[in-house]
């Protein structure tokens, strides 16, 4: 095909060249793909710019909020230069050039910017996620975390080895304090959070910005600004470790002489004047998801999240992972708040049979109690879903497609779908329904049943299985 | 031949004020900059990575952050529009070189008609975005550095001139780098049977007419 030759091919051709192509069918194909390539290229120069969705506002916004501008030298002098310069004012010039660029952290006077010099009002935040020991200190005395308390500035959580606690103050935006660890909520304000990390790590999430909102991590060392992402930070007196999984932060150091900025997937890790970073791989980013998850509701103010949410306690002997709506929260016992209405909860701790069962999340703080039984190691009926569960990791593109068709027409779809399934002598599913839904799309679960109908496992079974399948956006 | 050169601020002076103004630290500025480019660098930015890129709006991001940190260093010796198309294209090829690096495949786009089975999508548009896909994924093939180029001619219209301002390169290596990178792309557009169908019957015997 050397000889096809672009710029002839898409043009006038002359009566010998056409003479060629009738007795070349080689040559015929390859122009029609040239002529089709450069059609394509011309609808190329066509496309015009994607939409800008809100997040992408918000996070262009939190990148002009948070971008250091670098210090003055390439800036116009300041007039005092022009005034003559005495001794003061030069020494005042030299120090303005020689200082580090102003932190946003301290330069408290950020709100200036085009604000207004009101006091903002105090944002609180709700408690989502309680597990083990998590201590609240407020105004001097301490006391033990509840779902029903209130979290504002000032505030101080600090959690044993085994406690972790999850807070939202608005909407995607929270947080998830892992064990051992202490956090002080330094500020909570509609346009500035301040999270002071003495020691631990946190995961934090944030979710669309309003105009000028910004947050902070701060470590003792360090100090982490969100450019719209998802991020955790552990700490201790020496170093500063940040993962990022969705977005872009920059981390600083206090004294302001240095920031680098991290785009997801990454990790690093700051010490005194060194750093060290690489990319994370998506298995790890998959895994750190997964278990930093914060128990994010959707959100209309505290009070409206209080009102249309419950709490939950799940204790469990022996203790085992829990997951509510395919989300894992952790360990038992733990407490959360969730939507009013039913959820579907998982068991799992290895070696035990999983358990799980839908319930209803109402006003006043339900309790479960839940008893594991050691998993039987022989193979049995009972043990379909293992085989369902390899069935779905093949089928998972499809099953996503079900979900990811209809997510198109709402952006906001998510739920849980169980499928009844009978598994005939022969392997294959003979009836399939569903079982139960919290999906408001029922084409969601249509299609999940068109899907699974036409499944046959290795092995006969001659049995009924339930399937619950969780969809929800990242 | 494109629109995509026109700006929303064609006024030298009023740019060149913004700038000042953005390099004086006021961010106000850098949200008007923003908002005056924002489109314009999108458009650009899918182009050079394709469509159908999830990671876009973090390209567009990164392109921001690296045009308002290095906005003091603009001394205005290039038009602003060169010099934002810089840093754009600067963020792309690094994107690009990543991805090379990384062996990544943009399946974002190609997977979703297929599972159409109502095969509701007129057909016309379903063979438009299967073949602005099939030239995207040859794109991939080509060098970053020559994609660019061919991008920024091929695609935006643009002269070898103004891409050597673009790239920071001399114009003659723009052009020869413009010349592989052709004879590449059409090498290996005539080979790929992606590129089949579409107006298939039409341009077998169209062309002669031509």
């Amino acid at each position: 095909m050397s000889h096809v030759r672009p710029q002839r091919m898409a043009g006038t051709l002359s009566a010998r060249e056409l003479r060629h192509l009738d007795g070349c069918p080689s040559c015929t194909t390859a122009r029609a793909r040239i002529l089709n390539a450069r059609m394509a290229l011309g609808e190329a120069a066509r496309m015009g710019p994607p939409d800008s969705s809100p997040a992408a506002e918000a996070r262009a916004e939190a990148s002009i909020r948070w971008t250091r501008l670098p210090p003055a030298v390439t800036v116009r002098p300041p007039f005092f230069v022009g005034l003559g310069l005495s001794l003061a004012a030069a020494a005042g010039l030299f120090l303005s050039m020689r200082a580090p660029a102003p932190h946003p952290i301290s330069r408290p006077s950020l709100a200036r910017n085009g604000a207004p010099d009101v006091r903002p009002d105090r944002l609180e935040a709700l408690v989502t996620l309680i597990g083990g020991d998590v201590q609240l200190l407020r105004d001097g005395s301490s006391g033990r975390l509840s779902l029903d308390a209130r979290l504002g500035a000032g505030d101080r959580l600090v959690t044993a080895g085994s406690g972790r606690a999850a807070a939202q103050w608005s909407e995607g935006s929270g947080f998830l304090l892992f064990g051992d660890a202490a956090l002080t909520l330094a500020r909570l304000e509609p346009r500035t959070q301040r999270l002071e990390l003495s020691h631990g790590q946190i995961s934090v999430r944030v979710g669309p910005h309003e105009p000028g909102e910004s947050l902070h991590v701060i470590t003792p060392d360090h100090v982490v600004s969100v450019h719209g992402t998802w991020f955790t930070v552990a700490a201790d007196a020496h170093t500063t470790t940040v993962e990022v999984l969705e977005g872009t932060v920059e981390v600083s150091e206090r004294d302001g002489s240095s920031s680098t900025l991290l785009t997801a997937p990454a990790r690093a890790t700051f010490g005194r004047g060194r750093a060290a970073s690489s990319a994370l791989s998506g298995r790890e980013a998959a895994r750190l998801r997964a278990a930093s998850e914060m128990n994010l509701m959707p959100w209309q103010g505290v009070d409206a999240a209080r009102a249309a949410s419950g709490a939950l306690s799940i204790a469990s002997q022996p203790a085992a992972e829990l997951a509510v709506d395919g989300i894992v929260m952790g360990s038992t016992p733990l407490a959360v708040r969730r939507p009013l209405g039913r959820h579907y909860i998982e068991l799992t701790r290895a070696e035990f049979r999983p358990l799980h069962q839908w319930v209803t999340v109402a006003k006043e703080q339900g309790e479960l109690r839940l008893g594991l039984v050691q998993a039987p190691l022989k193979h049995d009926a009972e043990s379909a879903p293992v085989e369902i569960e390899s069935m779905v990791r093949r089928r998972a593109s499809q099953i996503r497609a079900c979900y990811e068709r209809r997510l198109k027409r709402d952006p906001s779809l998510a739920g849980t779908v169980s499928l009844r399934l009978r598994v005939g002598d022969a392997g294959q599913v003979s009836r399939v329904s569903v079982d139960e839904s919290t999906m408001p799309d029922p084409m969601v679960g249509e299609c999940l049943r068109r899907e699974a109908a036409g499944w046959s496992f290795s092995v006969g079974r001659n049995a009924t299985v339930v399937y619950p399948f969780v969809f929800r956006t990242q | 031949m494109n629109t995509g050169k026109q700006l929303a601020v064609s006024d030298p002076a009023t740019q060149l004020d913004l700038v000042a103004r953005c390099q004086k630290g006021d961010k106000d500025a850098l949200g008007e900059l923003y908002r005056l480019y924002r489109g314009e660098v999108a458009r650009n930015l899918h182009r050079m990575l394709g469509p159908g890129r999830a990671d876009l709006d973090d390209v567009l991001q990164e392109v921001f952050i690296e045009v308002f940190r290095s906005i003091a260093r603009f001394r205005g010796d290039a038009k602003v529009t060169t010099w934002l198309y810089r840093v754009c294209v600067n963020v792309a090829l690094q994107r690009l070189r990543k991805r090379k690096r990384r062996n990544e495949v943009s399946t974002d786009d190609v997977a979703e008609p297929a599972p159409n089975d109502g095969g509701e999508t007129p057909e016309r548009s379903l063979d438009n975005r299967r073949r602005l896909d099939a030239v995207y994924r040859i794109l991939d093939e080509l060098s970053p550095k020559k994609r660019v180029v061919f991008i920024l001619h091929e695609i935006e219209g643009r002269e070898p001139k103004e891409i050597a301002g673009i790239v920071g390169a001399p114009v003659l290596t723009v052009r020869t780098r413009l010349h592989y990178a052709r004879k590449e792309f059409y090498a290996l557009a005539a080979t790929d049977a992606r590129l089949d169908g579409g107006p298939k019957g039409p341009s077998a015997s169209d062309g002669g007419a031509t």
